[in-house]
Order: structure tokens, then C-alpha cells, then sequence
């Protein structure tokens, strides 16, 4: 049974899957559009399945946590609880389970990802400055660009959402599509490059 | 009286979370697990009824075949198990090779030839200022794509076109971390909205108390 | 001194600033104006232009934290359609997706709608872009809904059997747009795509080829939304403190530059 733990498998089914559903696209063939049909279907339950991957990481790691005891256990039971008290209740009372999704899990959420903000605001004042020339012109777009989400600078100052606008309409376009083209190149080299065993990011 | 306790609930929860900005904290943890909590309680629900939608309905009505992906995608778990962890590798590269195959099908006709279509305009319905707008815009892409380009030195004529490509990147970055710094920061203005309503704005005179009695205790030690 | 404390407590002033001036208008609203964006009222326009019973598809596409950015503006663009008759097929492919659209449904007034034959949620579909993909080439993959119910017996879904049968789509995110742009991209007229302002200057390019027909930019475009609905909703309510913080940031951008330049210029000379 060796022959399972061949690298060459995983490498064979990136292939199928990927010409498979790549041909589909520019081959009018009906046998292919039918196995693409059924093949995706595949991939869709696969993808399903992978959503607990992330779950089962995270019992192991606080399970481990509260089987040894070790400083701040209590933390990992309070995690268990909410989650279980969670999953329950779409079963038993799914109108609880609303009221903790959108009342109790969302704000908190929210208020979790607020930092972002407040350390916004200290890496402007402690690292945003004009050094060279690149920085200067990144420091312009931003700050029109905050001018432009300031309600009051466009009310004071119309001209400032006419810059804001202009950088976001012209340069900013441009270059935003050289970025696009320049993803979807590297998109397609990154396809190729695993094709041809370079990356072994999925293949192993 | 959910009207009163839920809003009590969740602006504790709120200021649990803020705590973080005064000082690491045991409140600030209690409040972080919960949400991952939740977050997990969610995933395991929602997982569990899109397998009833996408799996387990088809096979009922018959598609005994679909057993197949099912245990390709349990298979997935044995990436947990250093012994059997190359089995996970399959569903893996399926659910790759898929997704890559369409994102390289439709990246071509979308995102290039999409793309370029773009640049091409009929210079007679253009205004002059629209005209030189779309001359400063076509070519910060051309700019922008020579300066991910390594098979040419940066020098001469190539090395000014890339500097130009450079600038626009650093205008698109700018402009990007400008609207992120409103993006973030709504979520604040909306939490403070949120705690300036009564009975929960009492809970911030509560807070303030709490960090004037910890200053104060800090301070004594 | 002052300087001193300045440069020594820096972090913990900033936050202080930044929390007074995030309070203060909840406290006392000062009602700024708000200008508007062509790009909102082309959103406004091509919705208003929806004849009763056209098809609308919808996406959510987004975690329970950017509700505020998101969230909001879909509540104001949903109770929109729903004025404007439409019949709207919800899917997602996030996760989180079909408890958000089901929140904005308890939220909105639907009007009078009926599930299943004026609109219906089909929860989550997996594989994300393979997802796309797969909706894309079925849109009656699903034989339930995302609460369970048959979906054979719903007048809606008899009401189209291609993508190209749906008059306009619109998915609400807060990541890069391509995936989204490579699957639906030339197979709807109208894509209006509700984003995170972060992501707005990246899609620029899509909007000037018309692949993406509009886009509202957060929570700033939903208030916009609102002001054209006539209705003073959640959104327009944080758009003076947004016009206080964010200028905080501007000042700060300009008062560190100012110290470092004139160090840097007085050095040399």
C-alpha cells in the first residue's frame, strides 16, 4: 500500500480537477460540462466537510489547555460553553439562538475588531512619515482619501473630494489595473507552477 | 426586561473587550473566547446543515455515489495524525485544482482581456481633460505592469516608466489606507452609539471608576 | 514638559482623543450635511427602475464584525427592493452569510412579501469560488432551502432556470472583488457590489469598464442610501463622528510630518 503515500497522486488529482474544470469553459463538449457538473458537486461537499478543520484546531488546542490545567483554564471551559451553548440552541430554541447571534456574538465582534482603529491612529503618528518621495505621495492619496470619508472636509472644501475623486478615478485606476492584470498573470503562472510540481502548498 | 438587561449584557461585554487598550487584562480574554466561542458554536451549525443541503438530501434521493466525496472530505481530518496526514492531501488538491481552474478560466477573459478592453477608448467622444485623465491613467497601468517586471533592468526610459508605475501604486496605497482608517474606524463611532444610550452609558462611569481604582492600587504597590 | 508627556504617554492620549471625539456626537449630534457620490445614486437609480416582480439576486458575503460596514447599507438596499416589489433569491458564500440576511429580514419591512414565492434564502454555498462557479452554471442546484423547506414547491424558483434570468445582483463584501467579478462578470446585465471602503479604491477599474455596473462604499454609502430614502436610518447617525475621527487622522497625518520635517530641515541646515 506504499503507493498511497505517492506524491504523484495528490499532483494527479490537482490536475484532473483543474483541466476538468478549466476545458469546461472553453470546450463546448457535453460530457465534459456533465462531469465538471458532478465533479464540483464534489468539491462543494469536500469544502463543506473542510469547515470543521479549523473547529476540531481549536478543541484539541483548548481541550489540551483544560486536561492539563494549566494557568487560565477557566477561559477554555467559558469558549466550550458559548459554543455548545450556541450549536444547542439552532436546535432546541432557534429563536435564542438569533437573539445570541445577533444580539450578543455580533457587538461583541464589533467590538473586537475596533483596535484596528486606535492603533490606526498611533502607527499615523508614529510611523507615517514623509521620508522620501514614495512616502509623500502615499501620504497625499491618504489623506485626501480621509478627507474624502470626512463628511465635513467636503462641505467646507468641496475641492478636496474633487482631488479625492480625481486620485481614486485616475491614478489610482491605473495602477489598480496594472494590479489586476498583474494578479490574474500571476494567478496563472501560480496554476502552472503547481501543475509542474514547483508549489506543494495543496500537492504536498 | 430584555430591554434593559440585554443592552447591560452586551455593553459589559463591550468594555471587557476595550479593556485591552488600558492594559492586557483577564476581562478582555473572557470577552475574546466568548466571541471565538460563538463563532464556533455558528461554524459547527452551519456546517452540519450544508451537509444536509449539499450532501445528504442528494443521497437520500437516491445519488448513492456522493458517499465518495464524503469520504474524501473526512479524509481531511487526518491532518491532525502525523501518520496519515498525506491522505488529507487529496480532498486538498480537489478542492484547489477546482477553485484554480476556475479562477484561470474566467481570469482571462475577466481580468486581462476585461482589463485591456479598458484602456482602449474612441479619443473623438473624449473631452480634452477626459483625454488626458485617461492618458495618466493608461499609463500608470503600463507603469505599473513594467514595474513587476524583472526580466528588464530598471534603467533609462524602462527604469522612468517603472518610477512612474512606482508613484501610481503608492497614490492606489494611499488611497487604500486613507479609506481603511474610516472603514475601522466606524466600528468604534457605532460600539460608542451604542454605550451612549441609556441604562448602559452607566456602565462607562462604572469602567472609568474601575481604571481610577486600579491606577490608584497600581500607584500604592 | 508638555512635550514631554506628549511624546511619553503618545499612545494613550491618542486613544483618549480618539474615544472623545468618537463619543461626543452620541452624545450631542451636531447633523453635518451629507454630500453624495454618483456612484450611490446610479445604485438608487437602477433599483428605482426595477419593475415589480423582477428577479434580484443577492449575496451576503460577509462575517457578523462588518455589519456596521455592510450589513447596515444591505438592510437599506433590501428594504428598497422590497418597496420596489422585486422577488429576491438570497444566497452566500460565507458562512456567516445566511444569519445575516436573516437578520435583515426580521429588520426590514417586507412589505407584504411572501417567503417562497417573493423571495427566498438559499443559505450557504460552499467551495467559495468553486461555489461561484457551480451557482453560476445551476442556480437550482439546491433541492432545500437554508431552513430546511423544499425548494420544488416555491413559486420563485419556477421563476428562473439560467443566471441570465436574474435583472441584477448584488453581493456585499469586505475582500478583493475578483472572484466575484470572474464568475458573475458578463452573465448579469446589472452588478452592484456593497463594499467595506477599504476596498473601494481597488475596484475602480471595474467600475470604469462597467463590469461592475455600481458600488455603495460601507457605511458612508448606506447613509447616503438612507438620505435618498428619505429615512433617517443607523448609518446617517455615525457620520459626524466619522467626520471628527477621521480628521483626527488627518491632523495627525499633517502634526507628525510637521515635527519630523522640521527636525529633518533643521539638522541640515
Amino acid at each position: 500500500m506504499s503507493w498511497v503515500r505517492r506524491r504523484e497522486i495528490p499532483l494527479i488529482i490537482f490536475a484532473v480537477t483543474f483541466l476538468i474544470s478549466l476545458l469546461q469553459y472553453y470546450l463546448a463538449v457535453p460530457f465534459l460540462s456533465e462531469v465538471n457538473t458532478e465533479m464540483t458537486n464534489w468539491v462543494l461537499i469536500m469544502s463543506t466537510f473542510a469547515l470543521g478543520t479549523g473547529l476540531i484546531a481549536l478543541c484539541i488546542y483548548h481541550g489540551k489547555i483544560i486536561m492539563q490545567k494549566k494557568s487560565g483554564y477557566f477561559v477554555s471551559i467559558i469558549l466550550f460553553i458559548s459554543m455548545l451553548m450556541l450549536f444547542i440552541s439552532y436546535y432546541a430554541a432557534p429563536s435564542f439562538a438569533d437573539y445570541l447571534y445577533n444580539e450578543i456574538y455580533t457587538p461583541l465582534s464589533i467590538a473586537i475588531i475596533c483596535f484596528t482603529a486606535f492603533y490606526n491612529y498611533t502607527a499615523i503618528y508614529r510611523a507615517f512619515r514623509v521620508r522620501n518621495i514614495d512616502a509623500a505621495v502615499f501620504a497625499f492619496a491618504a489623506v485626501f482619501l480621509m478627507m474624502l470619508y470626512a463628511p465635513i472636509f467636503e462641505v467646507i472644501l468641496p475641492q478636496t473630494a474633487t482631488v479625492a475623486n480625481w486620485i481614486l478615478d485616475v491614478p489610482n485606476m491605473g495602477a489598480s489595473r496594472g494590479v489586476i492584470i498583474g494578479v490574474a498573470l500571476g494567478t496563472i503562472a501560480i496554476a502552472v507552477r503547481v501543475l509542474l510540481g514547483y508549489e506543494r502548498a495543496y500537492t504536498g | 426586561m430584555s430591554e434593559v438587561i440585554t443592552p447591560l449584557i452586551v455593553g459589559t461585554l463591550t468594555l471587557m473587550a476595550w479593556s485591552l487598550l488600558y492594559r492586557e487584562n483577564v476581562f478582555y480574554r473572557i470577552a475574546e473566547v466568548l466571541m471565538v466561542g460563538f463563532g464556533m458554536g455558528y461554524t459547527l451549525y452551519i456546517s452540519l446543515s450544508t451537509l444536509n443541503r449539499v450532501w445528504f438530501q442528494p443521497l437520500l434521493s437516491g445519488k448513492w455515489w456522493l458517499i465518495i466525496p464524503a469520504i474524501l472530505g473526512l479524509l481531511l481530518y487526518t491532518i491532525y495524525s502525523r501518520r496519515y496526514m498525506f491522505l488529507s492531501r487529496w480532498a486538498m488538491a480537489a478542492i484547489a485544482g477546482a477553485g484554480s481552474g476556475y479562477a484561470v478560466s474566467r481570469a482571462i477573459p475577466v481580468m486581462i482581456i476585461g482589463q485591456i478592453e479598458g484602456l482602449a477608448v474612441k479619443f473623438s467622444e473624449l473631452s480634452a481633460l477626459d483625454l488626458a485623465n485617461h492618458i495618466i491613467a493608461t499609463i500608470a497601468c503600463i507603469g505599473t505592469v513594467a514595474y513587476f517586471t524583472f526580466t528588464k533592468e530598471h534603467k533609462g526610459w524602462f527604469g522612468g516608466l517603472t518610477r512612474i508605475g512606482r508613484w501610481s501604486m503608492m497614490l492606489a496605497f494611499g488611497s487604500t489606507f486613507g479609506a481603511t482608517l474610516y472603514a475601522n474606524q466606524i466600528f468604534t463611532i457605532e460600539r460608542a452609539a451604542f454605550l451612549a444610550k441609556y441604562p448602559q452609558n452607566l456602565l462607562l462611569i462604572i469602567a472609568v471608576l474601575f481604571i481610577v481604582y486600579d491606577l490608584f492600587i497600581r500607584k500604592k504597590r | 514638559m508638555a512635550l514631554e508627556i506628549l511624546s511619553k504617554y503618545d499612545r494613550q492620549i491618542i486613544f483618549l482623543v480618539v474615544l472623545i471625539l468618537t463619543f461626543m456626537p452620541a452624545f450631542y449630534p451636531i447633523g453635518l450635511p451629507l454630500p453624495q457620490y454618483f456612484l450611490t445614486n446610479k445604485v438608487y437609480d437602477a433599483i428605482n427602475s426595477l419593475k415589480p416582480g423582477d428577479l434580484v439576486l443577492i449575496s451576503f458575503d460577509f462575517a457578523p464584525g462588518v455589519w456596521v460596514e455592510l450589513g447596515i447599507a444591505m438592510k437599506d438596499i433590501m428594504q428598497h427592493l422590497f418597496i420596489k416589489r422585486a422577488r429576491i433569491v438570497i444566497i452566500a458564500f460565507d458562512p456567516n452569510g445566511p444569519a445575516l440576511a436573516h437578520r435583515v429580514l426580521n429588520e426590514i419591512d417586507l412589505k407584504g412579501a411572501v417567503y417562497g414565492k417573493d423571495y427566498v434564502v438559499l443559505g450557504y454555498i460552499p467551495g467559495f469560488e468553486a461555489g461561484m462557479a457551480a451557482f453560476v452554471s445551476n442556480p437550482k442546484m439546491f433541492t432545500v432551502d437554508y431552513y430546511g423547506n423544499p425548494t420544488a414547491d416555491m413559486p420563485i424558483m419556477n421563476a428562473f432556470n439560467t443566471i441570465g434570468d436574474f435583472k441584477m445582483y448584488i453581493f456585499a463584501c469586505y475582500t478583493w472583488v475578483d472572484p466575484w467579478m470572474r464568475q458573475f462578470s458578463g452573465k448579469i446585465d446589472i452588478i452592484i457590489g456593497v463594499l467595506s471602503a477599504d476596498i473601494v479604491p481597488q475596484v475602480m477599474p471595474y467600475i470604469n469598464t462597467g463590469q461592475l455596473y455600481s458600488l455603495i462604499r460601507g457605511s458612508r454609502g448606506a447613509a447616503e442610501y438612507e438620505q435618498l430614502l428619505g429615512i433617517k436610518g443607523e448609518a446617517t447617525a455615525f457620520m459626524d463622528a466619522a467626520s471628527l475621527t477621521v480628521s483626527l487622522g488627518v491632523i495627525l497625518t499633517i502634526v507628525a510630518n510637521y515635527g519630523y520635517l522640521k527636525k529633518k530641515l533643521g539638522g541640515r541646515r
